[in-house]
């Protein structure tokens, strides 16, 4: 065993006895093991620091020594075991984690700087700095272009309550339900005192806003929620990346929120944010620069059917294994006239798509298939999903059209590429003489 | 075909402590009698190499503990996934790698390296590829062994450097079935 790994397991081990200790209330105990833990992997690192062929173990080290040093408040040196790690020649996956590392230390510093005596003003200032501006204009020009405070406050809810409902969901997730249900309940409603959001500055011209979160002052006790802290100062970051600058119509993001939110959890999310974005909200929305100068971006009015996209799924019905469809009943009541509304969303669904024996792709080109053949698609959570093993093709889409195009492009794809490539695994030769048997390329 | 005991998990990872081995081994045991599977029966390998391995085991669980499907699923997916490992690569599993926690988390990374005796061992860059564990206690139409592996596989980074070698294992226990292959 060389003298690195020697380093590193005596700083496993020591990892091992402070986390021991912190789970115990030690926290003198855990604070020298957490030290001791530091020491060996520093050293173990810094072995490596002229090798930088190490790799990943070069970068993996540092990474972790970094780690130890901002768990014990060295953030400065944090930073430069980072930037040594980064200086080698580490794999991709382990520079992102370098990286978000050095956020995160750079972050803590910005905040330790800050004088004591102007606490108040260095947190304000840090809150700008992490601020997004938000500016809103009457879609109806009958004021010149003064808005109405019914307006201002309805946007400002909706982003508030869009902010709690992301706390609430994803501190669920974060924190999966342990022990007595109600003592869960009890602390999730004091952690959701702190999803606060601010305003940080204005302009009048028009109206235009500076959102922050409190992401630093903590009031709920670390003890009973395990890095609580951490979870909190990510999270408005996170907010601003997923609800208020992403792409709401775009199918690939609605694609990666089905994948980390079921629909009710979309539909708390995002609802009060759409209600602002519609196309029928009496208000547009721009995101600007700082100082509400340059429009950055103005964000598209969203089309009713993006709003259902997110709405669909609000009201909860029952359902038994054969029920696919969900299906909703508004009456409407105006004096003595009533009308009834029904609204249907499909829940689940398969559906059987029969290839013809000549398919072809965007592109032109004809595939011919020999032995007739059915697809499956797969109706689930707002997506179709094609789950073809004996093709090996696994796709989904929001949509049931663009899903047949896509399998289409991926067949010929496939077919075309272990067509060319002579060097072909157990399995794509497997995979490739299935194709010859079920396929003919038609160029 | 070849018999994996899951016992002996311990023999297998020998850095590891027999009691957390032990441990994974009773998860997947769980996982595995969860879906009404005893001792014997068949896991279905595919990816890289396809191949069947005869899972035993003799090892009476009290279940009692193990109320969270998810948990066992894990911990079961990842006692199969070292096996599979020392079956299929030249590597053996190092240690855990805590890549990311909270919800980003999706199953567990491990650090594999060479032993020792292997001629490309290097003392000091033992840190040799990553091992990615994905469990799965029974597939639904969305969520397949299949679909998970070509998920993983599909990430894409938007950089030149070369990527970090990366095994794939994602262990279903209601078939039982697996994929195991090079990212």
């Amino acid at each position: 065993m060389s003298e690195v790994q020697l380093y590193h397991r005596k700083a496993i081990q020591a990892l091992n006895l402070a986390n021991d200790a912190e789970i115990h209330g030690f926290s003198e105990e855990s604070k020298s093991n957490f030290q001791v833990a530091f020491d060996f992997e520093r050293r173990a690192a810094y072995m490596l620091v002229s090798n930088i062929d190490a790799e990943p173990t070069r970068s993996v080290l540092f990474r972790s020594a970094a780690t130890l040093a901002k768990r014990l408040g060295q953030f400065e040196e944090a930073r430069r075991l980072i930037y040594q790690g980064l200086a080698g020649n580490p794999f991709h996956e382990t520079v992102t984690e370098l990286q978000d590392l050095l956020n995160d230390v750079n972050f803590e510093i910005a905040i330790k700087n800050s004088p004591a005596s102007s606490f108040d003003s260095g947190y304000i200032d840090h809150l700008r700095n992490i601020a997004i501006n938000l500016k809103i204009e009457p879609k109806d020009n009958r004021y010149s272009k003064a808005i109405a405070l019914d307006y201002i406050i309805d946007f400002l809810k909706n982003i508030q309550k869009s902010y709690k409902n992301y706390f609430e969901v994803n501190y669920r997730k974060t924190y999966p339900i342990h022990g007595p249900e109600d003592k869960y309940e009890r602390i999730l409603t004091l952690a959701k005192q702190e999803a606060k959001t601010f305003c940080v500055d204005l302009q009048f011209q028009s109206f235009g806003v500076s959102i922050s979160a409190d992401i630093g002052m903590i009031n709920l006790n670390d003890v009973f929620v395990r890095d609580f802290a951490g979870f909190k100062k990510k999270l408005f970051n996170d907010f601003k990346e997923e609800v208020l600058l992403s792409d709401l119509s775009s199918e690939n993001f609605q694609y990666k929120m089905a994948e980390k939110y079921s629909p009710e959890e979309q539909s708390e999310i995002f609802t009060p944010i759409v209600d602002s974005l519609k196309e029928k909200s009496s208000y547009s929305v721009s995101l600007t620069d700082i100082g509400f100068r340059k429009e950055v971006r103005k964000y598209t009015p969203l089309t009713r059917e993006t709003e259902m996209y997110y709405k669909g799924y609000t009201e909860k019905i029952p359902s038994k294994p054969e029920d696919v469809v969900l299906r909703r009943n508004v009456e409407l009541v105006k004096g003595t006239k009533k009308l009834t509304i029904t609204s249907e969303n499909l829940d689940q669904a398969t559906f059987k798509w029969p290839m013809s024996n000549q398919v072809v792709s965007e592109s032109g080109q004809i595939l011919y298939i020999i032995h007739s053949y059915e697809v499956l698609i797969f109706f689930e959570k707002k997506q179709f999903y094609i789950n073809d093993d004996f093709f090996q093709i696994y796709l989904n889409n929001p949509d049931y059209d663009k899903i047949k195009i896509s399998f289409i492009k991926e067949l010929i794809d496939k077919f075309d590429t272990l067509s060319n490539n002579t060097d072909r695994s157990l399995d794509e030769t497997e995979l490739f003489e299935r194709m010859k048997q079920n396929l003919i390329k038609g160029w | 075909m070849i018999t994996l005991v899951l016992e002996d998990l311990k023999t297998t990872i020998d850095l590891f402590s027999s009691t957390q081995c032990d441990f994974l081994s009773e998860n997947c045991i769980v996982a595995l009698e969860t879906k009404n599977h005893c001792t014997g029966c068949v896991l279905h390998v595919s990816g890289d190499v396809t191949l069947g391995f005869s899972l035993n085991w003799n090892k009476p669980v009290k279940i009692n503990g193990y109320k969270e499907p998810k948990k066992y699923t894990e911990k079961g997916a990842e006692a199969i996934s070292f096996f599979l490992t020392s079956h299929f690569t030249g590597f053996k599993v190092i240690e855990e790698a805590v890549i990311k926690t909270g919800p980003e988390r999706t199953g567990i990374d491990y650090w594999l390296g060479y032993s020792e005796d292997h001629e490309d061992y290097d003392a000091d860059n033992f840190m040799r590829a990553r091992l990615e564990v994905s469990g799965i206690l029974e597939e639904t139409p969305s969520n397949t062994v299949k679909s998970r592996a070509a998920g993983k596989k599909r990430q894409v980074f938007p950089t030149d450097k070369t990527g970090l070698p990366a095994f794939i294992s994602i262990v279903e226990f209601s078939s039982p079935k697996a994929y195991f292959g090079k990212k």
